[in-house]
């Protein structure tokens, strides 16, 4: 069967990009994920031409029902959900993003270093992970933004903290599993230098990977977000975001329901379409085949 | 008709091989089998209207590349074939006038389990870890038998391994397989083949996995196994040398289809097709003088782009210009005693090396050395327990000197686990050697430091086996090939410009710098792989198998290409190799190395021509010579390669030897290296060696 694997492989490198979007596209939900997340990043940049109010400006009445001026009514302090909404969508995302971006910024280079030249640097690295790995991603974050306070930038910090470990795991197994193969000796072999191999020759092949696990670890710090948010750890107001509306909610839920449900729903439909993105990239990168379902990336 | 008593299959010796009659209803008939696969591309027919049949006691070899479809025929046509993509398979399969391909499965599974046997390239996954060897041949026994009693059933199995040549059966059979070498797990497999006496034996690529001196006692085992049970046997294969050993008649496949096919003799001898001709023509062998290799032009075909004409025709020499090459697909159609697909059958025979080539002339050993290595060892600790003690040693390299001359090639010869890859890796400080010294052109490699040792690095450079690992998949062929380039700080449009000149002079396309590895095929790659060698100008290239993981078509190329490169640039070789015909065809000198150390070692010519040393002689007799009227019964070598591990005091070879088994001197003395017959020598009765 060798033959037809290795006939599939020539197949699959042809075109790079090309195969890879038509491997992504393998995937209906996919496809239907990526749009979806384009239809969200594009109001979090484009919020002020979309909104048709400001985040945090005040009007007629407070708790309105959805109508023509208010397509989904107002918040208890008179401003308009809809609006509000597009606007979250920027704290969700930039909290998202940046966390899953500082993770990866400080468990890639871990979990490479450690796998890569193995020995004690291993095993401290990754007992340190393991520490982080035993206290619950909600408890740290709230440790942490309890200490150092509420702010976009802490909420990012606290979140990336927690999504260390994950990025320096696959990392250190990526590496580990490419560490003998002969480009690496190769390049050993040729006199570079061992961090020249490490972040030039492993890393650059664990690009795939990595970028799936960003995806991955995006949506759940969109979740643990808006999770502390409510928990009132979130961005501080009057800063709109899906969490704090929830929390803000909380208390009206009977008399203005769109006021709980549609923040609610946007969280819901950014994870599910970061999910499958991320679903997609797996089948892109070949971690996974179009018929797996996702196995539960916590 | 079982063998008399319980002895084991005993080689017929001196049995001349009768070409016999093969009358009767054939075991095993393959009819216009057609197999595709849907691939992103496209629909890709891996099997095109194979027909072939097998009669009892017959052994038919089905030759071809990666990719012809060899292996794809059988498992299709057993209903084996197991890939999701599996888009059509049609056709006969008739195991005994039976067609497996109409049964319902559970029907087939049977069928099978009562008529064919399979054996497959790797031993180790063909058997089940976690169960007792013997237990495992019992189990394929009574699924057969159920009235079999266990211990009825125990005794036939031990009974088996004897006849297979398994020694002190009553203790491997409670073993597991990890226990036994690749050698013992491929006589067990064998073993369970015959257990049932199948009707049908598949042999796919049996000993290509195998050390040529354990392939050489299996393929004898085969044959006897195949005459023992009278079984129709398919034997499947790249390797042509096997063919002419075993085989009764040949089928040629190329890009799915059966391109001729007829008895050994004729196939070898008068070759019909212009590839069969051509493939015998590109192969290294070592009955003939060694010269340039007439290398296949261009690549395996790709299945995917099916042409209208002969799908050989774009590398063929006779008909690549023809119009009705190009246009009109050629039919099997019967020939001289067998069948072509060919529209100019007739010439493919001038297309065969004349005897007579002129041998390409050794160059003098007297250049000055560009590498020497003295007393050079390499001890790998082996650790167990809670912590981590050193339990044992394994010497891999063990007091090994050598000298490269400018320009001239060393071949280093030897089995897996002889250390010959460690000595090489440790020749540019992948491994730091335990002891000994390395001298590049004068200066000392191991003392180097800093600037030094970079500079040094340069000088010595790697070309890998495996074409498919040693590229770095995520960077351009281009950049691939000017890494040393970059590492040595040679500025982006210098490194450019020498990678461009460097691609046209190992064959690329200068425009395909810019692709990935992924992109091109395996001997393409080795190209890729070379010029990176030779990028930063080195005073030696180390090539370690360098293409044994390539198709035999693309191999002569390769060798073709290494010795023109060195004409060019007066680059010398360490040429590390299994493969003694590659090797001879190669080297200027050549070293044999066993255990860690260098047994026999001399000028190529005078070392191939008479051996001196028992292990070197075994060696040269265990290589099948692709040529059927040749065929010897032999059993060189027994037993497998030692374990490096194992503490030995005297002759390192004894174990093995047919000479020195029994010596006292052997086992006393460990034989240093010694001049016998204008060569270098570790034995003590080299001059015994005929």
């Amino acid at each position: 069967m060798t033959t037809l694997s290795m006939a599939a492989e020539r197949v699959r490198a042809r075109s790079g990009a090309r195969t890879f979007l038509s491997r992504y596209a393998r995937s209906r939900s996919a496809v239907v994920g990526a749009i979806g997340l384009l239809v969200i990043v594009v109001c979090a940049v484009a919020a002020p031409l979309l909104a048709p109010y400001g985040p945090t400006a005040q009007s007629a009445g407070s708790l309105l029902g959805p109508s023509g001026s208010h397509w989904l009514g107002t918040d208890d302090l008179g401003r308009d959900i809809l609006s509000r909404a597009i606007y979250g969508a920027r704290a969700s995302l930039t909290v998202g993003c940046g966390s899953a971006a500082l993770g990866a910024l400080i468990g890639v280079p871990l979990g490479v270093v450690a796998g890569y030249l193995g020995r004690w640097t291993d095993s401290v690295s990754m007992r340190f992970v393991d520490l982080l790995l035993a206290v619950p991603t909600v408890l740290l974050a709230l440790v942490i933004t309890a200490v150092i306070g509420a702010s976009r930038i802490n909420l990012i910090v606290a979140i990336g903290v927690a999504a260390i470990p994950q990025f320096a795991r696959l990392a250190r197994a990526a590496t580990l599993s490419i560490r003998d193969r002969d480009f690496v000796v190769a390049s050993r072999g040729m006199g570079a230098t061992t961090p020249d191999t490490m972040f030039r020759t492993v890393l650059l092949n664990l690009l795939g990977p990595i970028m799936v696990q960003l995806v991955i670890t995006a949506s759940l710090a969109v979740v643990v977000e808006a999770g502390l948010s409510v928990l009132g750890l979130g961005v501080p107001p009057p800063t709109p975001s899906w969490g704090g509306m929830l929390q803000e909610a909380r208390g009206y839920l009977y008399q203005s329901p769109t006021f709980g449900v549609f923040p609610g729903l946007c969280l819901a439909i950014t994870v599910f379409c970061m999910d499958r993105v991320g679903h997609g990239l797996r089948i892109a990168v070949g971690v996974e085949s179009a018929g797996a379902t996702t196995r539960a990336a916590i | 008709m079982r063998v008399a008593g319980s002895g084991r299959l005993r080689p017929a010796t001196a049995e001349p091989h009768p070409v016999e009659e093969h009358p009767g209803e054939p075991a095993l008939r393959i009819d216009d089998l057609v197999v595709e696969f849907a691939t992103p591309a496209g629909t890709v027919r891996a099997v095109d209207h194979v027909t072939y049949q097998v009669a009892r006691g017959e052994t038919l070899a089905v030759v071809g590349e990666t990719g012809s479809g060899k292996s794809v025929t059988v498992l299709a046509a057993l209903g084996l074939l197991s890939a999701g993509n599996v888009h059509r398979v049609s056709g006969r399969a008739e195991v005994g006038g039976q067609d497996l391909l109409a049964l319902p499965a559970r029907e087939r599974r049977t069928r099978l389990g009562a008529d064919v046997a399979m054996i497959f390239q790797d031993p180790m996954s063909a058997l089940d870890p976690v169960q007792r060897v013997g237990d495992q041949i019992a189990e394929a026994l009574r699924a057969h038998d159920r009235a079999l009693t266990a211990r009825t059933a125990r005794a036939r199995v031990l009974e088996l391994l004897t006849q297979v040549g398994v020694p002190q059966p009553e203790i491997r059979y409670d073993q597991y397989p990890h226990q036994f070498s690749g050698g013992m797990c491929q006589r067990v497999v064998i073993a369970m083949a015959i257990a049932n006496r199948p009707t049908v034996l598949i042999a796919d690529e049996p000993t290509t996995a195998l050390d040529v001196s354990v392939q050489a006692q299996i393929l004898e085992l085969l044959r006897l196994a195949a005459r023992e049970t009278g079984a129709a046997t398919v034997l499947i294969t790249h390797d042509l040398g096997v063919v002419a050993e075993m085989a009764d008649r040949a089928a040629v496949m190329y890009a799915g289809r059966i391109v001729e096919t007829a008895p050994v003799a004729r196939i070898f001898g008068r070759p019909q097709h212009p590839y069969t001709a051509s493939l015998l023509a590109s192969l290294p062998r070592l009955d003939q003088p060694r010269g340039r290799l007439r290398a296949i032009p261009g690549q395996p075909p790709d299945l995917r782009e099916r042409s209208a004409g002969c799908a050989f025709a774009p590398r063929c020499p006779i008909g690549g210009d023809l119009p009705e090459c190009r246009t009109e697909r050629p039919l099997l159609v019967p020939r001289d005693d067998g069948a072509v697909a060919c529209h100019h059958a007739g010439q493919a025979v001038t297309l065969l090396p004349q005897p007579g080539a002129r041998p390409s002339a050794a160059r003098p050993d007297d250049a000055p050395a560009v590498v020497e290595v003295a007393g050079l060892a390499k001890v790998f600790p082996i650790r167990r327990g809670l912590l981590a003690r050193t339990v044992a040693t394994a010497r891999a390299v063990d007091g090994v000197d050598l000298r490269i001359g400018q320009g001239s090639t060393l071949g280093l010869v030897g089995e897996s686990g002889c250390g010959k890859s460690t000595l090489a890796r440790s020749l540019i400080r992948l491994l730091e050697p335990t002891a000994g010294s390395i001298r590049i052109d004068g200066a000392d490699l191991l003392r180097a430091n800093g600037r030094q040792l970079r500079r040094l690095r340069q000088r010595v450079q790697m070309v890998y086996q495996d074409p498919y690992s040693s590229l770095n998949p995520r960077l351009s062929v281009g950049d691939n090939a000017a890494e040393p380039l970059r590492l040595a700080g040679v500025p982006r449009t210098e490194r450019r410009r020498t990678v461009l000149e460097l691609f046209e002079k190992v064959g690329l396309r200068p425009e395909h710098a810019d692709r990935l590895p992924a992109e091109f095929s395996g001997g393409q790659r080795q190209r890729v792989a070379i010029a990176r060698a030779l990028a930063p100008g080195p005073a030696l290239v180390i090539f370690d198998e360098p293409v044994s993981a390539l198709d035999v078509s693309v191999q002569a190329q390769v060798l073709n290409l290494l010795r023109d490169l060195q004409d060019e640039t007066g680059v010398a070789y360490l040429f590390v190799s299994h493969d003694l015909s590659v090797v001879r065809q190669m080297a200027d000198t050549v070293a044999v190395m066993y255990l860690g150390a260098i047994v026999e070692t001399g000028a190529a010519g005078q070392l191939y021509r008479r051996p001196r040393h028992p292990y070197t002689r075994a060696l040269l007799d265990s290589i099948p010579v692709p040529d059927p009227s040749v065929r010897r019964s032999r059993v060189p070598l027994t037993g497998d390669p030692p374990d490096p591990t194992a503490a030995t005091t005297g002759c390192r070879f004894r174990s093995r030897c047919p000479l020195g088994r029994d010596r006292a001197a052997c086992a006393d003395r460990t034989p240093e290296l010694r001049q016998v017959d204008g060569r270098w020598t570790a034995c003590h009765f080299a001059e015994e060696v005929a």
